[in-house]
């Protein structure tokens, strides 16, 4: 008896399904496709020319230790915004490796020490592999080294600075192979099969990752800066890179790259599976397009911008505000809407669906 | 009626073999539980706790402390295995877990709930009259039969899940809109041969419709001989693949252990008489046959005052307006299971009045990620939370490049935003409402937004 009210109840409920089953087109998403993009075509290659940029940075470095001239120091500077350019993207991706070696903070925390940094400059033996220089290295260290008043003459006149320099693009030399090396031998096979929707899945630690970056460039990257944590009263002392001037633009970076990854491309034009591809298998295609214009909306409002946050805070302090709130509404989308159709879990404990 | 015949006498192995799976079971749950970690992470990392309504006041062991209560769980199961001062160790399970339970509601799950019912039970039944240490060492006397409706609470118990969680099921977007299973096996398009096929809508429609149906009816099946053996079948089958499919812990085991309490009498001694054959137990005195007490009578009327709350509590929510799943009053302690995928993202503002500044709050640096999640769909925890950042920013005095500045009387506002079902995001909670005026209490909420569908 059991069986036939079963079959009873299959009867009914194919009976329901047959008027939606012709809305679904079989595009045959997957996500294991979604991870071996990301993997082949963004991460592995997003992380290979940061590595070449700091083969160059090492490079300029070299030649300006040897010829200290104001053209190599320039050329210095040059390639340290095109390194710090790449890393914008490549801190997505704070798991696995990156979140292991702990590249994100060894090679951007700011506001950087500067007080530390001269300490620690002065010395023979500088340690910076301990956490407690975290913010004394990687580019804001460097950052103020090369772009704070009288630059030039303060490092030539000091050895021991530039003895720091090289040993600040050593380690980041060293910490990014450790990465790569381990994504190139054997996390890349593993993370591209990693599809389950457990916390500890390749998929959910992406989708995490990427969410935690959105939230990072907002808040860090915008909102402390302009007061949004502390009463409304502007703090640009909390900008990034301050003394470059730099700080709009490598945040216009990170949100670029934010919405490369949404959509699967990589810079060399190759367009794989993506989150923007998943939305649309799961017929959410509108949600798709409402990302897309808020994020076209809030990148072209750097048009009207400068690089530089702090000269922008006194200047233009309504379009900040307008741009901040533009990038709030988006987490909605990003950490309600699309994570909720991805079905992520966000903890691993146990849970009863309620 | 002869179902609930009083006086009633039958055989004491299924309550026995009960016991022993049932001790097993929080046995094993408990040692999960300390190897995953969680006792850290649950109840010795975070900041604050959200407890539920009129048990505030029960409050975590100061650090490392909080394991005590699960070391006395695992000696509280092990009495009950044994059956070894047995009543002692039912009320040492009990009391333990369901303080652990009371202290966050972030981590309240369904089958909590249902094991600290069934450990209340447990106090009061006599299980460990047969098979026991209490007989065999301590030389308590021993009983073949007991009243049936020691039986029947627990299979009264075991009904109301499935019953109760059959009828919460009856709504349409379950019914209808195949939500949420559709987004959860949608979610697992990458297993192998059968990925595809979860992807498919009917098949989401098929596990809504048969779900609601096994809940409904499943008991009925166990309890009529001659459908018994197929609906057992189900049971399995069913709760293994939700194991499969979902990260409900040890849920599907403790079901599919403890519905055996629906099977015959002959059927729980065969199991009795081989445990007893394989251990050469002979202690029971076969001639002592009928276990009556006095109190009897009075547990009879408990237990039945127990099982009419059970049937009330799960419909509490008509006494609210608004929409169940979106209001979420009267949701807990209902065996509402797999009804809801909800996401939310909750922006806190603390809003000094002296200044007229705002601060944006981040929520991470008051709670645990999970905290967070829980929080940011479920009304109670957000006005609970609100409050504590009343209570945080109070007289705080911040410094703000150089100048303090002293916070009085901080409102709190938030911006919520929940998705349901699959549905857009909608608003949840407005700024403009007051969260810090506004009191924790059981009343209706009428500063949520309504719910559009």
């Amino acid at each position: 008896m059991t069986k036939r009210i079963f079959f009873i109840g299959l009867l009914i409920v194919s009976s329901f399904s047959c008027k939606k089953e012709v809305e679904e087109e079989p595009n045959g998403f997957n996500k294991t496709e979604l991870l071996r993009n990301l993997t082949d075509n963004i991460i592995v290659p997003t992380y290979l020319s940061m590595e070449a940029s700091i083969v160059e940075l090492q490079n300029a470095w070299t030649a300006f230790t040897l010829t200290q001239n104001a053209s190599n120091l320039d050329d210095f500077k040059v390639k340290w915004l095109n390194s710090n350019l790449i890393f914008q993207k490549a801190k997505m991706f704070h798991f696995g490796p990156g979140l292991n070696h702990g590249l994100r903070a060894a090679y951007g925390t700011f506001p950087t020490d500067t007080s530390k940094v001269l300490n620690l400059s002065a010395q023979t033996n500088p340690d910076v592999y301990i956490l407690a220089n975290i913010d004394a290295i990687g580019y804001p260290a460097i950052e103020f080294l090369i772009y704070r008043p009288n630059a030039f003459s303060l490092l030539s006149g000091s050895p021991t600075q530039r003895q720091f320099i090289t040993v600040l693009l050593d380690k980041m030399k060293y910490d990014l192979d450790n990465v790569l090396d381990d994504w190139t031998t054997s996390y890349a096979t593993q993370f591209k099969q990693s599809t389950g929707t457990s916390s500890t899945s390749g998929f959910s630690l992406l989708i995490n990752a990427f969410n935690l970056e959105y939230e990072l460039a907002k808040n860090a990257k915008l909102g402390i800066p302009i007061g949004n944590q502390s009463l409304g009263i502007a703090q640009p002392q909390y900008a990034e890179a301050p003394y470059s001037g730099k700080s709009l633009l490598l945040l216009e970076e990170n949100l670029k790259f934010i919405k490369a990854v949404f959509q699967g491309v990589n810079d060399a034009g190759s367009d794989g599976k993506s989150f923007a591809d998943y939305l649309v298998s799961l017929n959410k295609q509108s949600l798709r397009d409402e990302i897309l214009n808020e994020i076209n909306g809030a990148l072209s409002d750097f048009d009207n911008l400068s690089d530089n946050l702090v000269v922008e805070i006194q200047n233009q302090p309504a379009t900040l505000d307008a741009l901040y709130t533009k990038l709030q509404n988006l987490v909605v989308h990003f950490k309600t809407d699309m994570t909720s159709a991805f079905g992520v879990l966000i903890t691993y404990q146990d849970n009863d669906g309620d | 009626m002869k179902y609930f015949n009083r006086n009633e006498q039958i055989s004491i192995a299924p309550l026995v073999v009960f016991r022993l799976l049932f001790g097993l079971l929080t046995l094993f749950g408990t040692i999960r539980f300390l190897s995953k970690g969680w006792v850290d992470e649950m109840y010795i990392q975070p900041h604050l706790y959200f407890g539920f309504y009129g048990f505030e006041w029960v409050k975590t062991l100061p650090g490392d402390w909080m394991y005590l209560p699960f070391i006395l769980m695992i000696l509280g199961s092990l009495g009950i295995i044994f059956g070894f001062f047995y009543r002692w160790a039912a009320v040492l399970y009990f009391l333990s877990f369901t303080y652990v339970e009371l202290l966050d509601k972030t981590n309240y799950l369904n089958h909590y709930y249902f094991v600290s019912l069934v450990a209340f039970l447990m106090i009061w039944l006599p299980a460990n009259k047969n098979f026991s240490l209490d007989v065999a060492w301590r030389k308590k006397k021993s009983f073949v039969s007991i009243p049936k409706f020691n039986i029947q609470i627990l299979q009264l118990q075991l009904a109301c899940v499935y019953v109760f969680a059959g009828i919460a099921k009856l709504n349409s977007d379950w019914l209808f809109e195949a939500q949420p299973l559709s987004i959860w096996l949608s979610s697992h398009v990458d297993i192998p041969v059968f990925g595809e096929l979860l992807k498919q809508k009917w098949i989401a429609y098929a596990f809504s419709w048969f779900g609601c149906f096994y809940d409904l009816f499943i008991v009925f099946f166990l309890l009529m001989n001659r459908t018994r053996t197929v609906a057992y079948f189900f049971v399995i089958a069913f709760h293994l693949l939700t194991a499969y499919l979902f990260p409900i812990g040890v849920f599907p085991y403790v079901m599919i252990s403890l519905t055996l309490i629906f099977f015959s009498v002959q059927f729980h001694e065969k199991i009795i008489v081989f445990l007893k054959d394989r251990i050469s137990y002979r202690a029971d005195n076969k001639n002592n046959i009928e276990f009556t007490e006095t109190k009897s009578e009075n547990l009879f009327y408990g237990f039945t005052f127990f099982i009419v709350l059970q049937i009330i509590i799960p419909f509490r929510h008509i006494l609210y307006p608004g929409d169940l799943f979106w209001n979420e009053e009267g949701f807990r302690f209902s065996w509402r299971v797999m009804l809801m995928h909800k996401e939310g993202l909750a922006q806190f503002y603390i809003h000094d009045s002296k200044t007229g500044g705002e601060i944006e709050v981040m929520n991470s640096d008051y709670l645990t990620r999970k905290q967070e999640e829980q929080m940011s769909t479920q009304p109670d925890m957000l006005i609970q939370f609100a409050h504590h950042l009343q209570q945080e920013f109070k007289d705080k005095s911040l410094k703000i490049n150089n100048q303090t500045y002293q916070i009085k009387n901080p409102t709190v506002h938030a911006n919520v935003y929940v998705t349901l079902n699959g549905r857009p995001s909608q608003l949840m909670i407005s700024k403009n409402v007051d969260l810090s005026a506004q009191t924790y209490n059981l009343q209706h909420r009428d500063w949520l937004e309504n719910f559009k569908d």
